[in-house]
């Protein structure tokens, strides 16, 4: 059952309040920047400073130092030394001596990140751009609308694309001699892999077998096309599957970009809130006042600003 | 006509501001209601809390800040509706001295309407600072790491916090992820040492870095940014009407998301056009 409608206090309608008239102050910037957005700045900056430091007071070193040292286990002081050796950073004489706690944390991050990247990135990762296309075929075919383009063409065009991408960042020239050997090489390969797919692939119709050993066969000749004078198109493949990457990447910064001021017109039109709230807030009456001022004070500072200009 | 090509091409662009803010505004205040489909990623993490055992235990690290609100906070909403529904249990943490503030009064107010006693049912075990080195930590020995709740209990006191240990003596993990330190991370660290069940909801931007995560089991769901969080709300009530009070916020914005797109494809196909006549003009003359 939701709980009764409470009372707002005089703080928590101020603070309403102005949390929609500094909402408004930073989208001023939007205009130009100004005296109201600079206020709004420092403010937020001076709060988040503030807010973050009593944090990490309260719910770091209070519970995990000094509550340590006050149940007297002696073994706190270590990392309480540490502490204050890395704060004499600030000192200009002394200031070497915050190296020593460095040290301790650069080397315990450059462990644990370079094992988790080694297991959780690399390994995984290669594993799986390598994708099985015989139960990618018995499940999906060649490709499937109902799997979002799920099958062994995105298979192939996974395996093709990366290696394409690579092959982009390989800058080394490639003589003419070793050139000459690429295309057939590249052939070979598709060929060996086409055969051998063929026969051993374990998938009872025969369409899915040819199609599964042709796609294998050009997955393995890819590759060595990189010794060959053809290097130019799949790198020029490379580029254009990397533009797409970066066209999804961009596509989504844009979403998540209106999804903040999203949240901030829900905010100044009371949406976020319960409607009991809205009643005693009066948000979008906050808003249209703070809207007002604002425009008010930005005319006022453009005319003084005029003369000067 | 050329003129106002290069006029358009020229334009100051605070009057694309000004575009968006209607864009914005106008389905806001009248909604559209524009139909929109649950993707298998997220329908993943529905199913995945519904299949925890009731009465089973549920390990959220909520990592998040103000600015993430918009796109994250309609899903951790979501998500302790679901689960205090489901009579799951819950152990929530957090990496973000920021979240704290946002997770409390959120936590607290939803324990309350479905009637959960604190220590029993939930529990808030704060802020850690130390980024991975905390990651670890949760997942080798949480009470070390945590070795008191946000009101000073002692973990090990905590009744919700019995047997529970390590990250996998949880059913499932559940990181709702601004950044760093974040779902990346938990994947990177500890997901594949402790063969985790872990499912995700993060922000647009880091949605790309972490679709690979979902492809290769790492993640067994992912909810990305806004539209994410606005499917898992649809699923969570696709069965029974929300009460009054709560606000399916995620679900509210989604016209707006499908016209603020619409309105910059508009502008990115006009300013390409526009470039290509006004350079094709001038070359020929």
């Amino acid at each position: 059952m939701p709980l009764a409608p409470m009372d707002l206090g005089f703080t928590d309608l101020a603070g309403a309040w102005i949390s929609i008239f500094l909402t408004l102050a930073v989208l001023s910037f939007l205009y130009a920047d100004n005296p109201i957005y600079k206020i709004a700045e420092h403010l937020f900056l001076g709060v988040s400073i503030g807010y973050g430091v009593t944090e990490m007071v309260w719910s770091v070193a209070k519970p995990n130092l000094y509550d340590k040292l006050m149940d007297g286990k002696l073994i706190y002081i270590v990392p309480l030394i540490l502490s204050v050796m890395l704060l004499l950073k600030v000192s200009r004489k002394i200031g070497w001596v915050a190296r020593i706690p460095l040290a301790f944390l650069v080397s315990a991050y450059a462990a644990v990140k370079m094992t988790g990247e080694a297991s959780g990135k690399l390994l995984k990762q290669v594993e799986q751009s390598m994708p099985d296309m015989v139960t990618s075929w018995n499940e999906h075919g060649l490709w499937s609308w109902a799997a979002d383009g799920a099958g062994v063409l995105s298979d192939t065009f996974l395996v093709v694309g990366l290696t394409a991408c690579l092959i982009h960042f390989y800058f080394s020239e490639i003589s003419e001699k070793v050139q000459r050997i690429g295309l057939p090489l590249a052939g070979a390969a598709f060929l060996l892999v086409f055969v051998a797919a063929f026969t051993m692939a374990p998938l009872e119709d025969t369409l899915g077998r040819v199609i599964v050993a042709l796609l294998l066969g050009v997955c393995a000749s890819a590759p060595l096309l990189t010794i060959s004078p053809y290097k130019p198109w799949l790198t020029r493949f490379g580029v254009l599957v990397l533009m797409l990457s970066f066209g999804a990447s961009f596509g989504y910064t844009v979403m998540g970009r209106i999804s903040l001021a999203i949240g901030r017109a829900q905010h100044l039109l009371g949406q976020d809130r319960p409607v009991e709230e809205v009643a005693q807030i009066h948000p979008t009456i906050a808003t249209f006042i703070s809207l007002g001022l604002i425009i008010a004070f930005l005319v006022v500072w453009r005319r003084q600003a005029e003369p000067q200009t | 006509m050329l003129d106002l090509l290069i006029k358009f091409q020229n334009m100051d662009r605070r009057w694309i501001f000004l575009g968006m803010a209607f864009a914005i505004l106008i389905p806001l205040l009248f909604p559209l209601k524009l139909p929109f489909k649950v993707n298998k990623e997220v329908q993943a993490i529905y199913d995945a809390i519904e299949e925890v055992p009731k009465g089973g235990t549920v390990l959220l690290s909520a990592d998040f800040d103000p600015a993430s609100l918009p796109e994250l906070g309609p899903f951790f909403n979501a998500h302790l509706h679901h689960l205090f529904r489901n009579d799951t249990k819950v152990v929530i943490v957090t990496l973000w001295p920021t979240a704290p503030a946002l997770i409390i009064p959120e936590m607290t107010k939803l324990a309350a309407e479905y009637g959960k006693e604190y220590g029993r049912d939930y529990a808030y075990l704060g802020f850690k600072d130390g980024k991975e080195l905390a990651i670890k930590t949760i997942g080798a020995n949480i009470p070390q790491g945590f070795p008191s709740d946000y009101k000073g209990t002692p973990t090990g006191d905590l009744p919700v916090m019995k047997g529970m240990r390590q990250a996998r003596d949880f059913d499932l993990m559940v990181a709702v992820s601004a950044g760093f330190p974040g779902l990346n991370e938990y994947v990177l660290q500890i997901q594949g040492q402790y063969d985790l069940k872990l499912v995700g909801s993060c922000t647009a931007v880091s949605g790309p870095d972490y679709i690979p995560f979902y492809k290769s089991g790492q993640l067994i769901g992912l909810a990305a940014g806004m539209p994410g969080s606005a499917q898992y709300e649809t699923l969570v009530w696709e069965d029974r009407t929300p009460p009054k009070h709560v606000k399916l916020l995620a679900t509210a914005a989604m016209d707006v998301l499908n016209l603020g797109h619409l309105f910059i494809i508009a502008l990115i196909i006009a300013g390409n056009v526009a470039f290509f006549i006004t350079r094709r003009v001038e070359e020929s003359a």
